[in-house]
C-alpha cells in the first residue's frame, strides 16, 4: 500500500502542471520536465502505439518540446494565436510503482478546448513516470492516450496534453 | 443547378491570365449534391494499399463515398471490396475497424459470409422454401475494384474506364514512390483521421499549394533551422535561395496535377539527408540513395530520391512525397465539413532507424499535433469562414496563368478545376476527353 501521502503529493504536482498550462505559463512549465524526457501521444486509431515503430501524434525529446513550446509562444502558430482557453481537470490518480528515484502514476484526464465559438473535450489517461528531484517531482515520461475514436471534432491536437 | 451553371463558377481566360472560382463552389449544398453524383459516384476513388490486407482474412472497414465498404483479402488471396451490408436486413457484418477473420457473421440473425463475401451460412434456413438460392446472396461489391501497384481503387460506375488509364500521369507519381523499394510499400501502422470545417476542394488545394510554405509555416521552418547546427547558415542560404522559381507544375490529365519542389526543403527520408535528421541517420540516407541509382541509374533515381512532390489523384487524394511519403485522402460531409485520413507510407524493408526517423518527420509536418498541419486546418477554416462575407466573391488561382508570367505557376490547381468543372457539367461520365494532355514533362498553365 502506497503512503497516502505521496499521492496528495503527486496530485498536488499534476494540479501545477494543468494550472501551468490553463495559464500558458509555457517557460515554467517545461521546467517541470527531466533533460531526458520524453512525451508522447499516441494516434486515436492505435492507442497502444509505440512511437519507434508507429506513427503517432506526439513524440516528443527534450529538444522538440522546447521547439513545442517555442513555437506555442510564437505569433504564427496560428492554431493557437490568439490562445484557446482550456480547462484542464485531472482525477483518479493511482501509483503504480515506487521508488526512491521514480513514481509511477496513472491518471485520468478531461481537457476542454474553447476557441472560434467551439468546445470540444480531449478525453484520457495519463502513464507517467515522475523523476523525484530536490524541489520535488519532474516529468521524466508523459504519456497521454485519448479515448476518442478520431480527432472529429477537435481537428488537430494544438495544445498540450 | 437551379440558379447557376456549374460553367458559370470558374472562370479561365489564359489571355488575361485569369482563373478564378466562384465561392459558391465551396458552400452551396446544391453544388456538393451534384459533386457526389458526378464526381464521387463517378470517379475511381481510393479505398486502400495492399499492406493493409497482408495476409489472407486480413480485412479494414472503410467509409468510401458515403458507401461503408470492407476492403479485405479473401482466403483465395484476392484483394477485395465488399459493401458492409447484410443481404438480409442491412445490418453490418463486419463492426471492428480491422482484423483479420474467418468470415463475418451478421449479429442480428447470424448470416454469415465467408471473406470472398460468399453467403455460407442462414440459420434456420427452410421457411424461406425452395427457391431461396443462397449463391444470390453474397455481399456485393461496388461495380469497379482495381488496384496501381498495390494501392486499391473502386468505381461505383460501371462504365469507369481502366484504372491505369484513369489514372493517366498520376501513374509517374505512384511508380516513382513504388519503385523507392524493391520489397514493396506498407502504410506505417497509426493513422490521422480528423475533422476540419472547410470545403473539401479547399483542402485539396491547400495539400499542393506551396506558395503558403514560407508564410504560413514560418514556425515549421525556424525549428527546421534551429535543428541544423553547425549548418545552420549554409541551410537557411539554400532554403531562401531556392524556395521561389524552382516549383514546376503539371497537368497529369483527369484533373490528376502535380508540383515539383525543385528541391527537397526539409530533406527526404528517401534520400536527401537533413540535419534534422541527426547525423546517425546520414549513412542509412546515403545507403538508400546509393541503392537507388544502382536500380536505376543516376536520372532516375534522383526523379525518385531527390524530388519533393505534392500530387492530387483526383478527386479526393493528395500524395504528398516530400521530407516522409503521405497519403491524404480527403471526404465531404457537407459544404463547410469534411472528414479527412492520413497516412504515412514507407518501404517495407526500411530499418528501424529510417523508419524511427520517417515517422519523426511525418509527425513534425504534417502530424495533427506537428508544426505544420494545425497552421493548415486554421487557414482553410478561415478562408471557409470568410466564404460568408460576400456570396458574389471569387478566389483567385491566376499564379503562372498569364502568357508573360514567370517563375511559380498553380497550374496544378487549376487542372484540378478544370476537371472539377467539366465533371459537374456533364450529364454523363467522360466529360475529361479534351484536348489537354501536356502530362509528365511538360509544365502546364
Amino acid at each position: 500500500m502506497p503512503d497516502p501521502s505521496l499521492r496528495s503529493q503527486v496530485e498536488d504536482f499534476l494540479y501545477q502542471d494543468a494550472a501551468l498550462l490553463d495559464e500558458w505559463r509555457l517557460d515554467d512549465w517545461l521546467a517541470l520536465f527531466t533533460a531526458d524526457c520524453s512525451y508522447v501521444v499516441p494516434t486515436t486509431d492505435l492507442p497502444e502505439g509505440d512511437p519507434t515503430r508507429h506513427a503517432v501524434f506526439i513524440d516528443d525529446n527534450y529538444e522538440r518540446l522546447v521547439g513545442r513550446v517555442t513555437r506555442l509562444k510564437s505569433r504564427h502558430a496560428h492554431r493557437e494565436y490568439p490562445y484557446s482557453r482550456t480547462r484542464r481537470l485531472v482525477a483518479n490518480v493511482r501509483i503504480t510503482r515506487e521508488s526512491p528515484e521514480e513514481v509511477d502514476v496513472q491518471a485520468s484526464f478531461v481537457i476542454y478546448r474553447v476557441r472560434s465559438g467551439d468546445m470540444a473535450p480531449y478525453v484520457g489517461h495519463y502513464e507517467l513516470t515522475l523523476a523525484r528531484s530536490e524541489g520535488g517531482f519532474k516529468f521524466r515520461k508523459r504519456r497521454a492516450v485519448l479515448d476518442m475514436e478520431t480527432l472529429q471534432e477537435h481537428g488537430a491536437v494544438s495544445i498540450i496534453l | 443547378m437551379s440558379f447557376v451553371q456549374p460553367t458559370d463558377l470558374v472562370r479561365d481566360d489564359p489571355t488575361a491570365g485569369v482563373f478564378r472560382v466562384h465561392r459558391s463552389s465551396f458552400t452551396s449544398q446544391e453544388v456538393l449534391d451534384l459533386e457526389m453524383e458526378r464526381i464521387f459516384e463517378r470517379c475511381w476513388l481510393y479505398v486502400g494499399h495492399e499492406s493493409e490486407i497482408e495476409r489472407r482474412g486480413d480485412f479494414v472497414r472503410r467509409t468510401i463515398a458515403r458507401r461503408p465498404v470492407i476492403f479485405l483479402r479473401g482466403s483465395d488471396g484476392e484483394g477485395r471490396v465488399l459493401f458492409n451490408s447484410c443481404r438480409h436486413r442491412g445490418a453490418a457484418v463486419c463492426r471492428a475497424a480491422s482484423g483479420n477473420a474467418k468470415a463475418f457473421s451478421c449479429f442480428y440473425h447470424g448470416w454469415t459470409y465467408d471473406t470472398t463475401g460468399r453467403l455460407i451460412n442462414v440459420p434456420d434456413e427452410s421457411p424461406y422454401g425452395p427457391c431461396f438460392d443462397k449463391s444470390e446472396l453474397g455481399l456485393t461489391s461496388p461495380p469497379r475494384v482495381q488496384s496501381y501497384r498495390g494501392f486499391y481503387f473502386m468505381s461505383l460506375n460501371p462504365d469507369a474506364e481502366e484504372l491505369p488509364a484513369y489514372l493517366a500521369g498520376a501513374r509517374e507519381y505512384i511508380d516513382r514512390l513504388a519503385d523507392q523499394s524493391q520489397a514493396g510499400l506498407r502504410i506505417v501502422p497509426g493513422g490521422y483521421r480528423y475533422g476540419t470545417k472547410a470545403n473539401w476542394k479547399l483542402m485539396m488545394e491547400n495539400f499542393s499549394d506551396t506558395y503558403h510554405f514560407e508564410t504560413l509555416h514560418r514556425t515549421y521552418l525556424k525549428f527546421l533551422s534551429s535543428q541544423a547546427g553547425d549548418n545552420r547558415k549554409e541551410w537557411d542560404e539554400y532554403n531562401r535561395v531556392a524556395v521561389f522559381g524552382r516549383r514546376k507544375a503539371y497537368d497529369l490529365d483527369n484533373g490528376h496535377a502535380a508540383i515539383e519542389f525543385g528541391y527537397p526543403t526539409n530533406g527526404r527520408i528517401i534520400a536527401v539527408w537533413h540535419p534534422a535528421f541527426g547525423p546517425a541517420a546520414r549513412p542509412g540516407v546515403e545507403a538508400a540513395r546509393s541503392r537507388l541509382v544502382e536500380r536505376f541509374g543516376e536520372e532516375r533515381a534522383a526523379a525518385i530520391a531527390d524530388n519533393s512532390v505534392s500530387v492530387i489523384v483526383y478527386p479526393n487524394l493528395i500524395l504528398l512525397d516530400i521530407v516522409a511519403s503521405i497519403l491524404m485522402q480527403v471526404w465531404p460531409v457537407t459544404p463547410g465539413y469534411i472528414e479527412v485520413d492520413n497516412w504515412a507510407i514507407g518501404p517495407r524493408d526500411e530499418t528501424p532507424e529510417m523508419l524511427a526517423r520517417r515517422i519523426e518527420q511525418f509527425e513534425l509536418f504534417v502530424g495533427s499535433a506537428g508544426f505544420g498541419a494545425p497552421d493548415d486546418m486554421e487557414a482553410v477554416e478561415s478562408c471557409q469562414e470568410g466564404y460568408a462575407a460576400s456570396a458574389g466573391q471569387w478566389s483567385d488561382i491566376s499564379r503562372g496563368f498569364h502568357p508573360q508570367s514567370s517563375g511559380d505557376s498553380e497550374a496544378n490547381l487549376r487542372a484540378m478545376w478544370r476537371e472539377w468543372v467539366a465533371n459537374l457539367a456533364s450529364e454523363t461520365h467522360g466529360a475529361h476527353d479534351e484536348a489537354r494532355k501536356p502530362g509528365v514533362g511538360a509544365a502546364a498553365r
